[in-house]
């Protein structure tokens, strides 16, 4: 078998299912199954790549129409692979975490299989046109989801969001032309694997290098949500629809991230060192300013969301410290973000089902009442706090022994950060799940979450933490070659 | 496999907490049998490698492999020198015994299976300080052991102290945290090394100065918040909210020791710098006598044991602080015998006077607890130094220390008299006299998986200073034995029992009322007041920062630019969502039109 075969069918099935949605098969079982099987290719892709290190590029180019000069190459190596698993886990838990019985279930499914599908072909596209538009592929439904099926002030969040996101996405396209036109017309490409190659051999002038690293900060950085182009986040994710809210902060949200990963650390190096101060002090309001926030939050989902905001700082430390330790704790970090707060959001979710709300004073009691997802809600905690044996402590230690003897500052902050982080988690959670049972919880119609199939998603998303934080080795064994070349010039 | 079968004394109890959490819920006897006999299977590996590879060998063992990355490498491994092992035998032996009182202390709770699985991975975790190899992986067991407190102490989650004294635990611990992994990558910057098998020989390239003084000090900070000193002290006296077996384990007898553990095993790197000894020496030396004053005008049984535990620890940080490690482990191992008595005996009482912990609403329990008052009076002397008990031998030793010392010497040696006045007032209040309350007057003595722990603990308490702890860690007594310092301080410890004595003998409420003793210095009102405060104050200013000029300001600004345009673009007239994607597709054309007007080969 060519296995080169093997990365396209990570972007068919998907699409396969939403031709049988579109096409009148059951909704939601469709969306769990076509997101299982997908497991399949991503597992034999992983085991691959983990056996042999190899990177996989294929198949053949397919030219588009002859004219355009795009080329649809589809590549893995171990940078993308932690990012595929991520995106493959995170969109199994949430297709199971979503409902039957919602308006228009139809469109529905078919939104949440686009974001999930974008995401994979954003992480898989070697071609930056198409590691753009898969990015759009995915926003788009996203906004769909939130103004569609969003709760509460969606109208108002959904346009916040896309404000921002199409902001962001301007600049960043305005970036990446930059980044192309920059390079003599015979050398002008549009993959990213040459683009490095040419770039690091042949490196920019250095004014040149800042303004491209600049407006790839302001692009990749407003859909990370750093600050100050951050405000779309929080609000988004408390409105969005649960699936929804667990795709764009579990999975989409690290597009930013991969792409500064992939194309601005290696491509305008000096002017990404040059502009380092300036993101020091930006990742810094990220974690005190947004740390400080989550601390008034009383909604839980508006406090997913700050905190969330607030661990991109951390990744963003990664980012700057100049060390294969540092990159390498930010990659882990990324993926163990993404699988923290899609538990995160999936608690909340059902607590919402439950309780028919958030807000944190007007919950308690639910150990007592629902002690399985009070369980879940302690891992998803605890994973987003930092506690050890689950990914994100792995990220953040390597993190800050890569960035210690760069940025000492900024790690002291980034360690007040997880105090933070804990008083902020841990207010929430006395809230929720201490004390007597409060009337919105008793009247629950429902009380825990029972049987294999409402708890398999969030049993899933926990075993991954807990693998991903003890066998660290799967994310960084691979990156390991990448983040080297990377760092090397 | 056999090279890696020592893990077993770590991983049963893991095993434990986790078949327990997966299966064994609903079936409460099973799962305390489980998690039972993986801590006697803890013990027994604990003892068999406490008695093989000779005195003062260290054992090794194959390390599991975690992160080995671009440098850095941090595997589970297991250091098994004299020290760990002691300490193993200590912490599984203990928890053993707290296993079996807690079997007949929760007999009647339905949640015991859950107590259980937390109580095992209390266990494990403890186990994993102890036989760290390396800092990072210490840590990484330091913050487990964090959340097992966590855990326990809120075990009884709809009582809303317990939730907040579980949070406080939590987060004042994360304070101290912060300090120490701070300290650990000064360690790893300075020396390059985070072994602590590596440790000691690459201290030679210290560069000195002010770098190593804040390593030490950023590590110490680790110990101040798990071993409860100050200024993050407060969070022990509040974890009395958990039960008491929970109190015994880990708020006596072996968590809040870990940090003077954790101390012990950096002491290459703190005896860098003189600062740090020095202010390690001087905080414990405070925290000798202060909590021992709060303690004489608490009324709640545990609290008052909770004070003398921040006491004792205290006693083990000043020895260390002062260089002597021998003496500072001989204390921490006695201390564990007879605090742990002292609570399991206290909650014997509560116990048996059905939740009351207020000792002015017992009263004449002595002759309806007859054994339990015994076993508090034997656990009182070990406590206070009476040889020939326990106490008397680990203490005289840190005394010993403090010869050339005066002021510390005072300062703790006034401490033991106050030591001895709130525990004989304890004495004499509860068990003294005729009962103050209903629930007093029908107390009795509970089944014997309460009694048999303590009576091992009681005979541990008598006998245990004449275990042979230093000469199996290899340190030599202190030479100075008949110095002044043995009368000073035992001289004072007896004198504090005259005027408890005639305070308390026949009183029936408290004839003294020191506020400022009431009120524990006013420490938590201060960092209520003063720390919480401008946090959240700061919080509030940027939630409302956030709320009206980001979103509300700007983004609302904007956003009427914008829809003014989206009601330009509706000229399809299909709605909002039409109008996000055709700017997305506008966007993505555009980027066709650069490209392709620039000429991209």
């Amino acid at each position: 078998m060519d296995i080169s075969y093997l990365l396209p069918t990570l972007l068919l099935l998907p699409l396969f299912g939403i031709g049988l949605i579109a096409f009148g098969s059951h909704p939601r079982k469709t969306a769990i199954i076509v997101s299982f099987l997908n497991l399949v290719p991503g597992l034999l892709l992983a085991g691959l790549v983990l056996r042999n290190g190899q990177v996989l590029f294929g198949p053949e180019p397919i030219p588009v129409r002859g004219v355009f000069p795009f080329k649809f190459i589809l590549g893995m190596d171990g940078l993308s692979l932690p990012l595929v698993g991520l995106t493959l886990g995170v969109t199994l838990a949430a297709m199971g975490v979503s409902r039957d019985g919602v308006k228009r279930e139809r469109e529905y499914f078919i939104c949440l299989l686009l974001v999930g599908l974008g995401a994979l072909g954003a992480f898989l596209s070697v071609d930056l046109f198409y590691f753009f538009s898969f990015h759009e592929v995915a926003l788009i439904p996203t906004f769909l989801l939130l103004g569609i099926w969003g709760q509460g002030d969606r109208s108002g969040a959904a346009w916040r969001m896309t404000l921002y996101l199409m902001f962001g996405s301007l600049v960043l396209l305005v970036g990446l032309i930059g980044l192309v036109l920059a390079l003599p017309e015979t050398a002008r490409t549009l993959d990213w694997r040459v683009l490095t190659e040419a770039l690091q051999t042949n490196p920019l002038a250095g004014d040149r290098q800042t303004i491209l690293a600049a407006l790839l900060l302001v692009g990749f950085g407003t859909l990370i949500s750093l600050v100050p182009f951050h405000s779309w986040a929080p609000g988004g994710y408390a409105s969005a629809p649960t699936p929804a809210a667990m795709l764009h902060a579990g999975i989409l949200k690290k597009f930013g991230l991969y792409g500064l990963l992939r194309i601005a650390l290696p491509m305008v190096p000096a002017g990404w060192q040059q502009i380092g101060g300036v993101v020091g002090l930006l990742l810094a309001a990220n974690i005190l300013y947004c740390g400080l926030a989550a601390l008034q939050q009383r909604d839980f989902r508006w406090l997913l969301g700050f905190s969330s905001v607030m661990h991109m700082g951390t990744i963003f430390l990664g980012l700057i410290s100049g060390t294969v330790l540092g990159l390498g704790g930010a990659l882990l970090l990324m993926v163990g973000h993404g699988f923290s707060v899609a538990l995160g959001f999936a608690v909340a979710g059902e607590i919402h089902h439950r309780t028919g709300t958030t807000w944190i004073p007007d919950l308690g009691g639910l150990a007592k009442k629902a002690p399985k997802l009070w369980f879940y809600l302690m891992i998803a905690t605890m994973a987003s706090i930092g506690l050890p044996s689950l990914a994100n402590f792995a990220g953040e230690i390597l993190i800050f022994f890569g960035a210690w003897a760069s940025h000492p500052y900024l790690v002291v902050i980034a360690a007040w950060g997880v105090v933070l982080s804990a008083v902020a988690m841990l207010r929430a959670v006395r809230g929720i799940a201490f004390g007597p049972v409060a009337n919105a919880v008793e009247n629950a119609p429902e009380g825990d979450i029972t049987g294999t199939r409402e708890v398999w998603p969030f049993a899933f998303l926990t075993t991954i933490l807990f693998v991903l934080g003890l066998v660290p080795v799967l994310v960084l064994g691979p990156a390991r070659p990448v983040l080297e070349r990377l760092l090397s010039r | 496999m056999i090279a890696y079968s020592p893990y077993l004394i770590l991983l049963l109890p893991l095993f434990a907490a986790v078949v327990i959490r997966l299966f064994l819920h609903p079936f409460p006897r099973f799962a305390i049998s489980v998690s039972t006999l993986a801590c006697l299977g803890s013990f027994i590996g604990s003892l068999l490698l406490l008695f093989s590879g000779g005195l003062g060998g260290t054992i090794a063992i194959p390390a599991i492999p975690w992160i080995e990355f671009a440098g850095l490498k941090a595997d589970f491994g297991l250091l098994m020198d004299p020290l760990a092992r002691l300490m193993a035998t200590l912490v599984s032996g203990i928890a053993l015994l707290v296993h079996i009182y807690s079997i007949g202390y929760l007999k009647e709770d339905p949640h015991r299976s859950r107590f259980f699985a937390e109580l095992s991975l209390f266990v494990f975790s403890m186990m994993g300080i102890v036989l760290a190899d390396n800092l990072v992986t210490m840590f990484l067991f330091w913050e487990l052991v964090g959340l097992s407190s966590y855990l326990l102490i809120g075990f009884w989650f709809d009582r809303p102290a317990a939730g907040a004294a579980a949070n406080k635990a939590f987060l004042v611990n994360r304070i101290g945290d912060f300090g120490f992994i701070l300290g650990i990558l000064g360690v790893w910057s300075l020396f390059g090394t985070i072994s602590l098998v590596d440790l000691p020989s690459s201290l030679a390239a210290s560069p000195g100065g002010w770098a190593v003084t804040a390593v030490g000090l950023g590590l110490f900070c680790g110990c101040l918040g798990k071993s409860a000193q100050f200024p993050l002290h407060v969070w022990l006296p509040d974890s009395m909210e958990g039960p008491t077996p929970v109190s015994s384990l880990l708020h006596a007898a072996t968590m809040v020791v870990a940090g003077v553990y954790m101390l012990i095993r950096v002491l290459p790197i703190l005896e860098l710098s003189t600062v740090t000894m020095t202010t390690i020496a001087w905080v414990g030396g405070a925290m000798t006598l202060l909590p021992a004053l709060i303690a004489c005008q608490q009324n709640d049984i545990k609290r008052i044991l909770a004070y003398s535990t921040l006491s004792e620890i205290a006693y083990m940080v000043m020895a260390v602080g002062l260089g002597v490690t021998g003496p500072a482990m001989y204390h921490l191992t006695m201390h564990a015998f007879f605090k742990c008595l002292l609570f399991l005996a206290a909650g014997s009482v509560i116990h048996g006077c059905h939740e009351v912990q207020d000792i002015w609403k017992m009263g004449g329990l002595g002759k309806r607890m007859p054994f339990t008052a015994i076993v508090t009076g034997i656990g009182t002397l070990a406590l206070c130094g009476i040889p020939p008990l326990s106490g008397f031998w680990s203490k005289d030793e840190i005394f010993a220390a403090t010869a050339h010392h005066p002021a510390l010497a005072l300062v703790s040696m006034v401490a033991g008299f106050f030591t001895s006045f709130f525990m004989l007032r304890l004495i004499l209040v509860a068990f003294g006299g005729s009962p103050r309350s209903e629930a007093a007057r029908h107390a009795h003595e509970g089944s014997a998986s309460l009694i048999f722990p303590m009576l091992i603990l009681a005979i541990l308490s008598v006998a245990g200073g004449f275990l042979p702890v230093n000469s199996f860690l290899g340190a030599s007594p202190e030479g100075t034995h008949a110095s002044w310092t043995l009368w000073v301080s035992l001289v004072l410890a007896l004198a504090g029992f005259v005027p408890a004595f005639f305070i308390y003998r026949a009183a029936t409420r408290d004839p003294l009322s020191i506020p400022i003793l009431q009120g524990k210095f006013y420490v938590d009102e201060f960092y209520n007041r003063v720390l919480v405060a401008n946090q959240d104050g700061l919080g509030k200013l940027a939630d409302a920062f956030e709320g009206w000029v980001v979103r509300g300001f700007l983004v609302r600004g904007s956003g009427v630019v914008a829809r003014a345009a989206g009601q330009g673009l509706r000229l399809v007239q299909c709605g909002q969502v039409q109008v996000y994607a055709t700017i997305f597709i506008l966007g993505a054309l555009s980027l066709l039109w650069w490209i392709l007007k620039s000429g991209v080969r």
